[in-house]
C-alpha cells in the first residue's frame, strides 16, 4: 500500500499541477512609440546588405512569425543552416534561438543582421543608411538624445517585439474557465498531451521555450550533425540539446524542429512520439493531439494588423 | 596686493580640484558600500535556490521552476550589477576579481545544472508514466499475482534508485530481473513492449544517476562558501578603502589647513601692509603738515627777514640773483636794475678793496663773513651796512649760491660818530673845567698865600687883593653854580614851576640887574615891548635866560651902541626878540654857540668872564618849555637872539 501511495505521490506531484500550463496575459506593457519605430525597422530591408531582406522576411507576422521554409534563405540567395523559430511570444522563452545562445531578445536581435547568410551588413552600414532618412533620423532623435545608433535601432526592434504576444488563443479561453470552448476532441488531445508526457518538457506560458532538452531521447534523429546547445556550453552533456521549442501558433510555423525535418504537424508528433517519449502514437491519438495544437493558435496583435 | 591676489585666486582654484578629485574618492566609498548591501542580498537569494534544489526534490513544481527562472534571472542580473559595481570601484580587486571569476563560472554551471535537472525530470517523469501504465495494462490482463511481482519490483526499482545509491552491477541486474519477469508472462498484449520497457528502466536508472550528479556538482559548486568569502574580501577591501581615505581626509585637512593659513597669512600680510602704509600716510601727511608749517614758518621767517634785513643772493660770480624790497628801498635800485648785475654795482669808493678780497676768501672757504660795508645809494646817497655773508651749500656741501643778510647802520653809526664827539666834548669839558676851575682858585689861593706871608702890605694892595680873592671867588661860585644848573639839566632832573610872568615886568627885573654893566659901557637898552604880555613860564629859569643872552650880549657890544628887546605874537609862539649891534657870529659859530663850555675864541678875552656854559643852559631850560632859541647874526653888525616859547606848554 506503501508503495502505491508513494508512486501516486510522484505521479500527483509530477503531473497534477493544474498550473503547469498559464495562459498569456492580454496585454503587456510596452513603449509604443519605440515600438512603433521597432516596426518599421522590423519591415525596413536597408538593416540587409542588398536592402533585399528585412526581419520580416524570415519571421512572418501574418504567418505565425516564422518562415515556411526548412531553412530560411538570406542575403544573395544564401541558405541559412536552421529553422526560424517563431518571433510571437519570443519574450516568454528562457533564451534565444535553437541552442539559446542569446539570452534575450537583445542579444538575439544584432545576430541575423551580421550574420553573412542572413542580412549580412554592418553596424556602419545599417547606420549610414538609416541617417539618410530624415524621418528616421527626426524620429530618433525624438526619442533617443544620441539619435541613430545600432543600440538604439535594436532597443526599437526589441521593443516592439515584445508587443508581439498573440493573446486569446481557444485554449488560453479554456485555460481562463471557458470549458466549451474547446470540442471534445480537443479535449481529448490535451487529456493525450499530458498523459503522453509531451507536457513534461512542453509547459509553461509558452507551452514550451523554458528548457533545453535533448532531442532524441529515445531514437537518434536522423540528421544528426547538429550539436545544438554544445556547441554554446561546451558541456558533453549538452550534446543534442535544444530549447523546447513554444508550441503557440505552431499549426501556423510549419515545417517543423531545429532542421524544419517534419513538414506537417502530424509528422512532427508522431516523430516527438518516437524520439521524446519511446512511443509509437496511434493515428486517433495524433489527430487528436493535432486538434489539441490548433487552439494554440492565438489572435495577431494590434500593432502587427494596424 | 595683485600678487596676494593671484595667490588667493590660484589656492581657491587649486583647493576647487582637490575637492573634486577627492570628491570621486568619497563617491566611490559609497559604492562600497552598496556593493557590500549588494553582496548580502544576492548571498540570501544564492541560499533560499539552493534549498529549492536540494531538498524539494520530488515536490518541485512547474511553478518552483518557473519562481526558481525568476530567481536565478534576478540573481544574474543583480550578480552583473555586482561586477560591474565592484569593476568600477576604487577598490583593490585582485583577489577580488580571482573570486568573481570563480563564481561566475560556477553560477553559470549552477545554472546549466539546473536546466539539466529541469531536463532530466522531464524524462523521468516521462519513464515513470510510462512504466505506472503498464502496470494498467496488466490489470487488464488479469494475471494479477505476477503483475504485482512486476510492480512491486519496478516500484522497488524506482524506490532504490530515488533513495540509495546503488551500483550500475545492481541497476543492470535489477534491470534483467524485471525484464525476465516480463518474459515469464504469458499472453502479453500488443502494447507490452519489452524492448520499450527495457529502455524506459534504463533511462530512469541513467538519469536518476544523472540527477543525483547534478545536485552534487551544485553542491561542489559550494557557493555559499564562495559568496561568503567574497562578501569577507570585500569587507576587507572597504576597511582598507577606508582607512586609505582616512589618510586621504588627513592629507586634505593638511592641505585645507595649508591654504588656510596661507589665506590667513595673506591677509594678514595685507593687513599689515594695509596698516603700514596707512602709518606711512600719516607719518607722510603728518610730515606734510610739519612740511607746510615749515615752509609756512620759512616764509614768515623770509618775510621777518626781509622786513627787518637787506637780503640778496649772488650766484658762485658774485652776480646778484635776488634782491628784497629792503635792498631796493635803500640803494635806490630796482630789482631789474639789480638782478644780472655784479654785486659792486653799490661798492662806495672809500671802502678799501682788501676788505672785498677778504670776503671772497672768506666765504669761498665755506665761512661766514662779517663786515660793516658801506655802500652808496643810485642818487650817490651812502649808507651803512652791517653784512653777514654766507656760502649756501647744497646736499653735498658745494657751495650753490652766496647769501647776504645787512642791516643798515647808517643811523648807528651816525650815533656812533656823534658819541664820539661827544666823548670828545666831554674830555674837551673837563679839560676846559679843570683850567676854568683852577684859575679862579689860583687867584684865591695866590693872594691868600699873600697875605699869609707879608705882613707888609699897604692897605691898598691889601684893599685890591681882598677884592680879587673876593672876585675870583664869587666867580668860582657863579661857576659852580652854572655847572650845578648845566649838569641838573644835562640829567633832565630839573624841574620847571610854571607860573604867569608878565613880559615886561621879567624884562624889566632883568635890565634893572644889568643896566649898571650896560650903563658903563654906555650901552642903551631899547624896550620895544607892551607891557600886558602874559608867558606860561618858569619865571626863574626864563629870567635866567634873558640874563644870559642879555649879558652876552652886553659883554660882546661894543660902547655906545644898543640893544633891542623885542616881543612878537606869532600863532603859537611868543617871540622873545634880543638884538644887540655887537661882534656878531659867523655860522659856524652859531652851530657851536650851544655846545657847553664852547666859547668864541676870537671874543676870549672877554669870554674869560663867563663860564661857557651859560647858552647852552639856556638853549636847555627853553627846550623844557618846548621852545626853541633862534639866531640870526652877521659879523660886525650885530646878533639877534629869539626865543620861542609855545603860548600853550604842556607839561
Amino acid at each position: 500500500m506503501s508503495r502505491i501511495i508513494f508512486v501516486i505521490f510522484i505521479v500527483i506531484n509530477l503531473f497534477a499541477d493544474e498550473m503547469l500550463l498559464k495562459p498569456l496575459p492580454q496585454t503587456v506593457a510596452f513603449d509604443k512609440q519605440k515600438a512603433q519605430l521597432g516596426k518599421k525597422l522590423f519591415f525596413d530591408t536597408r538593416l540587409s546588405h542588398d536592402d533585399t531582406i528585412a526581419c520580416i522576411s524570415c519571421h512572418n507576422l501574418y504567418n505565425g512569425g516564422a518562415d515556411t521554409t526548412a531553412v530560411s534563405f538570406g542575403v544573395g540567395g544564401a541558405k541559412g543552416s536552421i529553422n526560424s523559430p517563431s518571433v510571437y511570444n519570443a519574450r516568454y522563452n528562457i533564451a534565444q534561438f535553437w541552442d539559446g545562445r542569446a539570452k534575450d531578445l537583445k542579444e538575439q536581435a544584432v545576430g541575423p543582421l551580421f550574420n553573412p547568410v542572413e542580412m549580412a551588413s554592418s553596424k556602419e552600414e545599417i547606420i549610414e543608411k538609416l541617417q539618410k532618412d530624415k524621418e528616421y533620423q527626426q524620429t530618433f532623435q525624438k526619442i533617443y538624445k544620441d539619435g541613430v545608433t545600432l543600440k538604439n535601432i535594436v532597443d526599437a526592434i526589441v521593443e516592439f517585439e515584445k508587443a508581439l504576444i498573440t493573446p486569446n488563443a481557444k485554449f488560453d479561453r479554456y485555460l481562463n474557465g471557458e470549458a466549451d470552448s474547446l470540442t471534445e476532441k480537443e479535449k481529448k488531445g490535451y487529456t493525450l498531451f499530458q498523459d503522453l508526457g509531451c507536457i513534461s518538457c512542453h509547459n509553461g506560458v509558452n507551452i514550451g521555450g523554458n528548457m533545453f532538452q535533448k532531442f532524441g531521447v529515445f531514437k537518434q534523429q536522423v540528421d544528426n550533425r547538429d550539436l545544438g546547445r554544445f556547441n554554446v556550453t561546451n558541456d558533453p552533456l549538452d550534446k543534442h540539446y535544444f530549447k523546447v521549442p513554444s508550441l503557440r501558433n505552431v499549426a501556423l510555423t510549419a515545417p517543423y524542429f531545429h532542421n524544419g525535418s517534419a513538414t506537417t504537424l502530424k509528422d512532427a508528433i508522431k516523430k516527438m512520439g518516437l524520439y521524446q517519449l519511446g512511443q509509437e502514437l496511434s493515428s486517433e491519438q495524433i489527430d487528436a493531439i493535432e486538434a489539441f495544437l490548433h487552439t494554440l493558435t492565438g489572435k495577431i496583435p494590434t500593432i502587427v494588423e494596424k | 596686493m595683485k600678487e596676494i591676489l593671484k595667490f588667493a585666486t590660484l589656492s581657491v582654484v587649486l583647493l576647487f580640484v582637490l575637492m573634486f578629485s577627492f570628491y570621486e574618492l568619497y563617491d566611490s566609498a559609497k559604492t562600497e558600500q552598496k556593493t557590500l548591501e549588494l553582496t548580502k542580498k544576492i548571498d540570501k537569494i544564492k541560499i533560499e535556490n539552493l534549498l529549492l534544489g536540494n531538498e524539494l526534490f520530488y515536490d518541485f513544481k512547474r511553478q518552483d521552476y518557473d519562481k526558481l527562472n525568476t530567481i536565478e534571472k534576478q540573481l544574474i542580473e543583480d550578480w552583473q550589477k555586482f561586477k560591474i559595481k565592484v569593476n568600477t570601484s576604487y577598490l583593490n580587486k585582485e583577489k577580488i576579481n580571482t573570486l568573481i571569476n570563480d563564481i561566475d563560472h560556477s553560477l553559470q554551471k549552477q545554472e546549466k545544472s539546473t536546466r539539466h535537472y529541469e531536463s532530466t525530470k522531464a524524462i523521468i517523469a516521462n519513464s515513470v508514466l510510462y512504466l505506472l501504465k503498464l502496470n494498467q495494462y496488466s490489470e487488464e490482463e488479469n494475471k494479477l499475482s505476477q503483475m504485482h511481482t512486476l510492480e512491486n519490483s519496478i516500484n522497488n526499482f524506482i524506490k532504490a534508485l530515488t533513495y540509495f545509491q546503488i551500483t550500475k552491477s545492481q541497476k543492470d541486474k535489477t534491470i534483467a530481473k524485471i525484464l525476465q519477469q516480463i518474459d515469464s508472462f504469458e499472453n502479453l498484449q500488443s502494447n507490452f513492449n519489452v524492448r520499450l520497457i527495457q529502455q524506459h528502466l534504463t533511462i530512469l536508472s541513467n538519469n536518476i544517476d544523472r540527477i543525483t550528479t547534478i545536485l552534487n556538482s551544485i553542491k561542489k559548486l559550494s557557493l555559499d562558501k564562495k559568496f561568503e568569502t567574497l562578501e569577507q574580501l570585500i569587507d576587507d577591501a572597504v576597511s582598507t578603502e577606508r582607512q586609505r581615505q582616512e589618510k586621504l581626509d588627513k592629507v586634505i585637512a593638511f592641505f585645507s589647513l595649508i591654504m588656510l593659513l596661507g589665506f590667513l597669512l595673506a591677509f594678514f600680510k595685507t593687513y599689515l601692509d594695509k596698516k603700514q602704509i596707512e602709518n606711512l600716510q600719516e607719518e607722510n601727511s603728518q610730515k606734510h603738515q610739519e612740511l607746510i608749517a615749515h615752509m609756512h614758518l620759512l616764509s614768515e621767517y623770509k618775510r621777518a627777514l626781509d622786513e627787518s634785513s637787506i637780503v640778496s643772493k649772488t650766484d658762485l660770480r658774485g652776480i646778484i640773483t635776488y634782491v628784497n624790497e629792503k635792498f631796493c628801498e635803500l640803494s635806490g635800485y630796482t630789482q631789474e636794475e639789480l638782478i644780472g648785475k655784479p654785486h659792486n654795482i653799490i661798492r662806495h669808493p672809500d671802502m678799501p678793496s682788501t676788505i672785498f678780497q677778504e670776503l671772497w676768501k672768506t666765504i669761498q672757504a665755506k665761512k661766514t663773513f662779517h663786515a660793516l660795508i658801506k655802500n652808496h645809494t643810485k642818487s650817490g646817497g651812502e649808507y651803512y651796512v652791517d653784512s653777514t655773508v654766507m656760502p649756501i651749500l647744497d646736499s653735498h656741501g658745494q657751495i650753490q649760491e652766496y647769501f647776504a643778510v645787512r642791516h643798515d647802520v647808517t643811523e648807528l653809526v651816525h650815533a656812533k660818530e656823534r658819541a664820539l664827539e661827544a666823548e670828545a666834548t666831554k674830555s674837551r669839558f673837563l679839560a676846559t673845567m679843570s683850567h676854568e676851575l683852577r684859575t679862579p682858585l689860583n687867584a684865591v689861593i695866590g693872594f691868600s698865600q699873600i697875605l699869609m706871608y707879608k705882613k707888609d702890605i699897604q692897605a691898598e694892595v691889601l684893599q685890591e687883593y681882598i677884592k680879587k680873592i673876593n672876585l675870583s671867588g664869587n666867580h668860582l661860585l657863579s661857576l659852580v653854580n652854572d655847572i650845578l644848573d648845566f649838569s641838573k639839566l644835562e640829567s633832565d632832573t630839573m624841574e620847571l614851576h610854571v607860573e604867569e610872568t608878565n613880559l615886561a615886568e621879567l624884562f624889566d627885573e632883568v635890565v634893572m640887574m644889568l643896566e649898571s654893566t650896560a650903563t658903563k659901557k654906555n650901552i642903551t637898552i631899547i624896550k620895544e615891548y607892551s607891557q600886558d604880555v602874559l608867558l606860561v613860564a618858569d619865571k626863574k629859569l626864563l629870567k635866567q635866560v634873558i640874563i644870559n643872552i642879555l649879558g652876552n650880549a652886553i659883554k660882546f657890544t661894543p660902547e655906545g651902541k644898543k640893544i633891542t628887546l623885542g616881543y612878537a605874537s606869532e600863532q603859537k609862539f611868543h617871540h622873545l626878540r634880543i638884538c644887540d649891534e655887537g661882534i656878531g657870529l659867523s655860522k659856524e659859530q652859531i652851530a657851536t654857540i650851544f655846545n657847553p663850555f664852547t666859547q668864541v675864541r676870537e671874543h676870549q678875552k672877554e669870554a674869560i668872564k663867563g663860564t661857557g656854559l651859560g647858552l647852552s643852559i639856556s638853549k636847555k631850560i627853553i627846550d623844557l618849555h618846548h621852545g626853541k632859541i633862534e639866531v640870526q647874526s652877521q659879523v660886525g653888525k650885530g646878533s639877534c637872539f629869539t626865543l620861542l616859547l609855545p603860548k600853550e606848554i604842556l607839561l
